[in-house]
C-alpha cells in the first residue's frame, strides 16, 4: 500500500516541479524566442550568402566558410584574441579577488576606498582612452616614468607589438572594479561561524582563507572565471578607439576583425560565418570550463 | 444653351481653383538627415537645419546625429528599409554603393538646377562615376605643411617656398629639419654627442597616416596602386622611395618623433606651439588650434619629390535610394552643400567651401578668410593649391581602397615606422600577394 | 617577583598589539597607495573639465589649470539640452531596475533551486545569447522591431530586460546555489510554495547579490550607448552617453566640454555606488544563514 502511493506521490511530485519548472523560467524561453533565435537563425543563414546589405544577399553555399579556413588574417586575429585571453582570465579571476579580500576587512572609511576602487570602471571610454594614450606616452606619459625607477629602460607600449596586448591587460584590470564588487557581494554571504569555528581550532589567516574563503567563494570565482573567459573573447571596444588593431595587427581582435567585415568592408555574410565559428570556440571552450568545474566548485544546492 | 455655357464656365473655375489651392498647399514632407558631426560641426549643422525649416515650411529636415559607429547604423537602416533621406557617406565607399544601387542617381537633379552647374565647382567636390553624379562634398580638405616661425628666424634658416608651383625639395626640407632639431644640449643630428632620447626640439614629425603620405606618392609619380587601378605601386622603387625617405626622418636622419610619441597625442599642434616641434605635415583642419590660441602659423605647401602635388577630397552627402521624397532631399541637400550654408565651418577651417569663386572672388573670400585663423600665409598659398595643385586621391578613386590600403598595406608598413624594419623594400615584400583580391581597378570611368 | 610577571605580562600585551597596529599601517599604506593609482583617472577627468581645450594635453602634464573654467560646465550642459538627456537617462535606468532585479531574481530561483527535465538545456540555451557578437545579430533585431513600429522609441531598450538577461541569471544562479537547502526543505514541508520560498526566503537572503544587479544594471544602463545609438533618432529622445559623444568632432573634439560634461554625468553613478556599498555591506544582517 504504502510502496504504491510513494511512486504515485514522487510521480506526481515530479510532474510538479517540471510544471513550477517551467513557471519559473517561461520569461526566460519567450525572450529567447522572441529577441534571440530569430536572429541567431538569420545570421546563420546569412553566413551561407554574400550579403553586402545594399543588395539582397546571394546564397553561396560553404564559401564563406572555406575562405575562413584560409584567411591568414582570421588567424591573427584568433592568435591575439588568444594570447589575451591567457593573459587577462587569470589576472581578472585572482587579482580582483584579492582586493575584494582587502577591501572586506573592518577598517575606517572602507566603504570610501571601495568607492575609490570602483570609480576607473565608470569612467566614460572616450575620457578613459584619452588618459591612457597618455600614460602610454614613451617620452611624457608617467608609465615610463615609473618603471625608470626601477632602472627598467622606457618602454614603447601600445605601440610596441609584444607589449601591446599586455598593455590591455593593465587596462583591463584597472576597470575590474566590477568584478572586484561581484567579489565583495559573495564575502559577504559567507557566514561569520564558519571562520569563529577555525579560530577555535587554532587555524590563522591561510588556513582561513583555504578552506571557508575559497570553497565558500568558489561559485562566484566559477562564474567571474566563465564570464572573463567570454568576454575576454569578445574585447574591442579600446582596441577600435586606441589602436585600430595595430601596430602590425598584433592587438587586432576577433571581434574587431568581425566588425570591420561587417560594416566597413560591407561583407555581412562572411562576418557571420566567422561569428558562428567563434561561438563554436567559445561554447566549447565554455563546456570545459563548467566541466571541469565540477570537480572544484562547492554548491549547498545542485 | 447660355445657362449651359455659364454654368459649366462656373464649374469649371471652381474646379481649377480647387485644384490650385490642392497644389499650392503641398504635404508637408519630413525628411531625415544623418551625420556624423560632432563638436563645432554640429553645432554649424544645428543652425543650418534650422535655417532650412524656416525658409522651406513645406519640408521639414530632422537631424539625426550620429557620433559614432556610422556604417553600422547606416547600413541598418537601410537593411531595414528606412534609410535617411540625405547623407554623409565616407568618401572610400560613395563609388561602391553606387555601383551598388544604393544610391541616387543626381544627375537630372543638377541638370535641372539653375543656380549652379558642375563646372562652378572645385576638382573632386562632386563625386561622378559611370557617367553619374552621386554625391557632393559641402567643404573640402587639403594638405599644408606648417612651420614655427620663430624658430626658422632663431636659427637664421629661409623659411619653406610659399609658392605651391614651385615648393621645396624633399631634400630641402630634411636638411631644414636637421638644422632645426636640438637635443637638450644644444646639439643637431650628426653632431658627436647627440642625444636622441633628449630632443629639446624636433625638426618635424614623420606623416605616417595614409591620408598624409598619398600627396607624396603623386608628387613621385607613384601611389599605393597604378593610375589604372590594376597593379600595386607601393612595391615599385618610385613607391619605396618615398616610405623610405618617410621612415628615414625618423631613424636615418633623427629628426621626427617615432609614431609612437607623435601618435600619443591629439594635438601636434600643439606641440608646434611650445616649440617641441619645428615642423609638421597636416590638414587645413589644424589652422583652427592655431586661431584659437591666436598664434601666428607658418604655412606653406607641402615638399615635392618628382613634381608639386597635393590631394583634395571630402566627405560627400548622398541620398540613398530608398528615400521616399528625393525631390525635397535635393532641395535640402542644394542647401546644405552651397558654401555659404557651411560658412561658419569654413571660418572655423573644418573644411573649405566647394566652389570655385569663393576662392577668387574678393567679397567672397573676405567672408571665410577674414578671421584669426586664415592669416596672410593661408591666403597666399591655399587658394592657388586648390584651384591648381591638388588632385582627387586613391581614396575616392581606387577601388577596395580601405580593405587594400588600410586595413592590408598600412599594417604592414607600422613595421617601418615602428623601426622594427629599416629597410623598405624589404618592408613592401609580400603585399603584391596580398593584394591581388583587391586591384580590382578605379572607379573613374 | 610578582612585579615582573606584571611587568612580563603587559610586554606581552603590547608586542601583540604592536603587531596588530603594524598590520593595521601596512594595510592603510597598501590601501591608500592604490588609491591613488586608482584615482588618477578621475582626478585626470576632473583637472581637465576645469582646463582650456590646449591645456588638457600639454606636455608634460600640467597638473592644474592655470584658471579653473567654470564655465565649461554651463557651455556643456547648455550646448546640448543635457536637461531632456538626464530625464530620459533616469527614466531608463528606473525601468531597467525594475525589470532586471525581479526578471532574473524569478528566472534564476527556477533554474537553481528547482530540479527539473529540461533545465540544464534551457540555462545552456539562455548562456549561449551572450557568445554571439552583436555585430551579426544587430540588424535581424533591428528589423524585427521596425515591423512592430518601435523604433525611436525607448521599447528595444527596456522590454527585452523583462525576460531576463544571461549575464544576471547567471549571476544570481551562482548566489542562490550558495544558499543552504534546507531552508526550501523545511519551508515545503511546512506546505510552502515554490512563490513563497522565492518571495519569503530566497529573495530576502539574497540582498548582496540583488544590489549588486542593482548597481551593474544603473551603470550599464546609464553608460549605454550603442543601444540608443542604434535606436533613437530624435533629438528628445537621446540619452546622456549620446550628448557625451557629441562633442567628439571629426578631426578636432570639444575636449574640455567633454571632460565637463563627463565628470557630471559620473557623479550620480559614484553617489549611487556609494551608498549601495554601505548598504549591502555595513547595513544588511543574514539572520537566515547565521541561524
Amino acid at each position: 500500500m504504502a510502496f504504491i502511493s510513494k511512486s504515485n506521490t514522487s510521480k506526481k511530485s515530479y510532474i510538479n516541479k517540471t510544471l513550477w519548472g517551467y513557471i519559473f523560467i517561461f520569461p526566460a524561453i519567450l525572450g529567447l524566442l522572441t529577441f534571440y533565435f530569430g536572429p541567431m537563425l538569420y545570421s546563420i543563414i546569412i553566413s551561407f550568402t554574400r550579403y553586402n546589405m545594399l543588395l539582397p544577399p546571394k546564397w553561396i553555399g560553404i564559401e564563406n566558410y572555406i575562405r575562413l579556413f584560409k584567411d591568414e588574417l582570421v588567424y591573427k586575429a584568433l592568435s591575439v584574441t588568444f594570447y589575451f585571453v591567457l593573459l587577462n582570465v587569470p589576472t581578472i579571476t585572482v587579482i580582483p579577488l584579492l582586493i575584494a579580500i582587502l577591501l572586506n576587512t573592518k577598517v575606517r572609511y572602507m566603504s570610501i576606498f571601495r568607492t575609490i576602487f570602483y570609480i576607473p570602471s565608470i569612467v566614460p571610454a572616450v575620457a578613459n582612452a584619452a588618459m591612457w594614450m597618455f600614460a602610454f606616452n614613451p617620452v611624457f606619459g608617467f608609465l615610463n616614468k615609473v618603471i625608470g625607477i626601477f632602472g627598467i629602460p622606457p618602454q614603447q607600449w601600445i605601440y610596441d607589438s609584444r607589449l601591446v596586448i599586455p598593455c590591455f591587460v593593465i587596462m583591463s584590470l584597472w576597470g575590474a572594479g566590477n568584478t572586484v564588487v561581484i567579489y565583495l557581494a559573495g564575502l559577504q554571504g559567507i557566514s561569520k561561524e564558519l571562520y569563529e569555528a577555525i579560530e577555535i581550532d587554532g587555524g590563522g589567516a591561510l588556513n582561513k582563507f583555504l578552506n571557508i574563503t575559497l570553497p565558500m567563494m568558489s561559485p562566484i570565482i566559477f562564474y567571474n572565471l566563465v564570464m572573463c573567459t567570454i568576454g575576454s573573447l569578445q574585447v574591442f571596444t579600446q582596441a577600435f578607439i586606441m589602436t585600430q588593431g595595430g601596430p602590425n595587427n598584433a592587438s587586432l581582435f576577433y571581434m574587431l576583425l568581425l566588425y570591420r567585415t561587417a560594416f566597413t568592408n560591407q561583407e555581412m555574410g562572411y562576418a557571420c560565418a566567422m561569428a558562428w565559428i567563434s561561438f563554436i570556440i567559445i561554447g566549447i571552450l565554455t563546456a570545459i570550463i563548467f566541466r571541469a568545474s565540477k570537480s572544484w566548485v562547492f554548491y549547498e544546492v545542485r | 444653351m447660355k445657362k449651359a455655357i455659364v454654368f459649366m464656365v462656373i464649374l469649371g473655375t471652381v474646379f481649377s481653383l480647387i485644384v490650385t489651392t490642392l497644389g499650392v498647399s503641398a504635404e508637408k514632407v519630413e525628411l531625415t538627415y544623418m551625420t556624423w558631426a560632432g563638436g563645432g560641426q554640429r553645432t554649424a549643422d544645428e543652425a543650418a537645419v534650422k535655417k532650412f525649416n524656416e525658409t522651406h515650411p513645406n519640408i521639414q529636415v530632422k537631424p539625426v546625429f550620429v557620433p559614432d559607429d556610422y556604417l553600422s547604423k547606416l547600413n541598418t537602416l537601410i537593411a531595414a528599409n528606412t534609410p535617411p533621406d540625405v547623407a554623409f557617406l565616407n568618401e572610400y565607399l560613395i563609388h561602391n554603393w553606387a555601383a551598388n544601387g544604393a544610391l541616387t542617381d543626381l544627375t537630372s537633379f543638377f541638370r535641372g538646377e539653375k543656380s549652379f552647374k558642375i563646372s562652378d565647382f572645385v576638382k573632386g567636390a562632386v563625386y561622378q562615376s559611370q557617367g553619374k553624379i552621386w554625391g557632393v562634398t559641402p567643404g573640402v580638405e587639403v594638405i599644408l605643411l606648417y612651420y614655427n616661425k620663430e624658430l626658422f628666424k632663431q636659427s637664421g634658416l629661409a623659411e619653406p617656398s610659399k609658392d605651391p608651383q614651385h615648393p621645396w625639395k624633399w631634400d630641402q626640407f630634411v636638411e631644414a629639419a636637421k638644422k632645426l632639431t636640438v637635443d637638450a644640449t644644444g646639439k643637431h643630428p650628426g653632431d658627436p654627442g647627440f642625444n636622441e632620447m633628449a630632443v629639446k626640439t624636433y625638426g618635424t614629425t614623420a606623416p605616417t597616416f595614409w591620408l598624409f603620405i598619398l600627396p607624396f606618392l603623386k608628387s613621385n609619380n607613384s601611389g599605393f596602386a597604378t593610375s589604372d587601378g590594376k597593379q600595386l605601386a607601393i612595391d615599385k622603387p618610385a613607391g619605396i622611395q618615398v616610405i623610405q625617405a618617410i621612415a628615414d626622418l625618423i631613424y636615418k636622419h633623427k629628426v621626427a618623433p617615432s609614431p609612437a610619441v607623435q601618435q600619443g597625442l591629439p594635438s601636434t599642434a600643439q606641440m608646434l606651439m611650445n616649440k617641441q616641434v619645428a615642423m609638421f605635415i597636416s590638414g587645413q583642419w589644424e589652422v583652427s588650434t592655431f586661431g584659437d590660441a591666436n598664434y601666428d602659423v607658418g604655412i606653406a605647401p607641402i615638399p615635392m619629390f618628382k613634381r608639386p602635388a597635393n590631394i583634395i577630397w571630402g566627405a560627400p552627402v548622398v541620398i540613398p535610394k530608398g528615400s521616399k521624397y528625393p525631390k525635397e532631399a535635393f532641395e535640402f541637400m542644394k542647401f546644405y552643400i552651397y558654401p555659404e550654408t557651411g560658412i561658419q565651418l569654413s571660418i572655423d577651417a573644418s573644411w573649405m567651401p566647394n566652389m570655385k569663386s569663393w576662392y577668387i572672388d574678393k567679397d567672397k573670400v573676405k567672408l571665410w578668410m577674414d578671421n584669426p585663423r586664415h592669416n596672410e600665409d593661408f591666403k597666399q598659398v591655399v587658394p592657388k593649391i586648390v584651384l591648381d595643385i591638388a588632385s582627387v586621391p586613391e581614396n575616392v578613386t581606387l577601388k577596395n581602397f580601405d580593405p587594400m590600403v588600410v586595413q592590408t598595406i598600412m599594417p604592414q608598413l607600422d613595421l617601418l615606422w615602428t623601426g622594427k624594419e629599416r629597410d623598405a623594400s624589404k618592408v613592401v615584400k609580400g603585399l603584391s600577394d596580398k593584394c591581388k583580391q583587391y586591384l580590382q581597378g578605379t572607379w573613374l570611368k | 617577583m610578582a612585579n615582573n610577571i606584571v611587568y612580563a605580562s603587559k610586554l606581552d600585551i603590547s608586542s601583540a598589539s604592536i603587531k596588530r597596529s603594524l598590520y593595521r599601517f601596512l594595510l592603510y599604506t597598501i590601501l591608500i597607495a592604490l588609491s591613488c593609482i586608482f584615482l588618477f583617472p578621475f582626478y585626470w577627468l576632473i583637472r581637465s573639465s576645469f582646463m582650456t581645450s590646449a591645456e588638457i594635453f600639454t606636455l608634460p602634464m600640467k597638473w592644474w589649470p592655470n584658471r579653473l573654467q567654470w564655465g565649461n560646465f554651463r557651455e556643456a550642459l547648455t550646448i546640448r539640452p543635457f536637461d531632456i538627456y538626464f530625464r530620459n537617462t533616469i527614466f531608463l535606468v528606473a525601468v531597467n531596475l525594475i525589470a532586471n532585479i525581479f526578471s532574473n531574481s524569478y528566472i534564476a530561483f527556477g533554474f537553481s533551486r528547482i530540479n527539473f527535465k529540461g533545465r540544464d538545456f534551457w540555462f545552456a540555451m539562455m548562456l549561449s545569447t551572450l557568445m554571439i557578437p552583436y555585430s551579426v545579430i544587430l540588424i535581424p533585431q533591428f528589423i524585427g522591431w521596425k515591423i512592430v513600429g518601435a523604433f525611436d522609441t525607448f521599447w528595444p531598450l527596456t522590454l527585452p530586460y523583462f525576460f531576463g538577461n544571461a549575464f544576471y541569471v547567471f549571476l544570481l544562479k551562482q548566489f542562490y546555489m550558495g544558499i543552504p537547502k534546507e531552508y526550501d526543505e523545511a519551508a515545503s514541508a511546512d506546505g510552502a510554495s515554490y512563490f513563497y520560498i522565492y518571495w519569503k526566503i530566497i529573495l530576502p537572503l539574497s540582498k548582496p547579490a540583488l544590489m549588486t544587479v542593482g548597481v551593474f544594471t544603473f551603470m550599464n544602463t546609464w553608460n549605454d550607448f550603442f543601444g540608443p545609438l542604434i535606436y533613437l533618432n530624435s533629438e528628445s529622445k537621446l540619452t546622456l552617453a549620446l550628448g557625451l559623444r557629441s562633442f567628439m568632432g571629426q578631426y578636432v573634439s570639444q575636449w574640455h566640454l567633454l571632460m565637463a560634461a563627463s565628470t557630471v554625468t559620473i557623479l550620480p553613478v559614484i553617489i549611487v555606488f556609494f551608498f549601495a556599498q554601505r548598504a549591502f555591506i555595513e547595513g544588511i544582517t543574514f539572520s537566515g544563514l547565521k541561524g
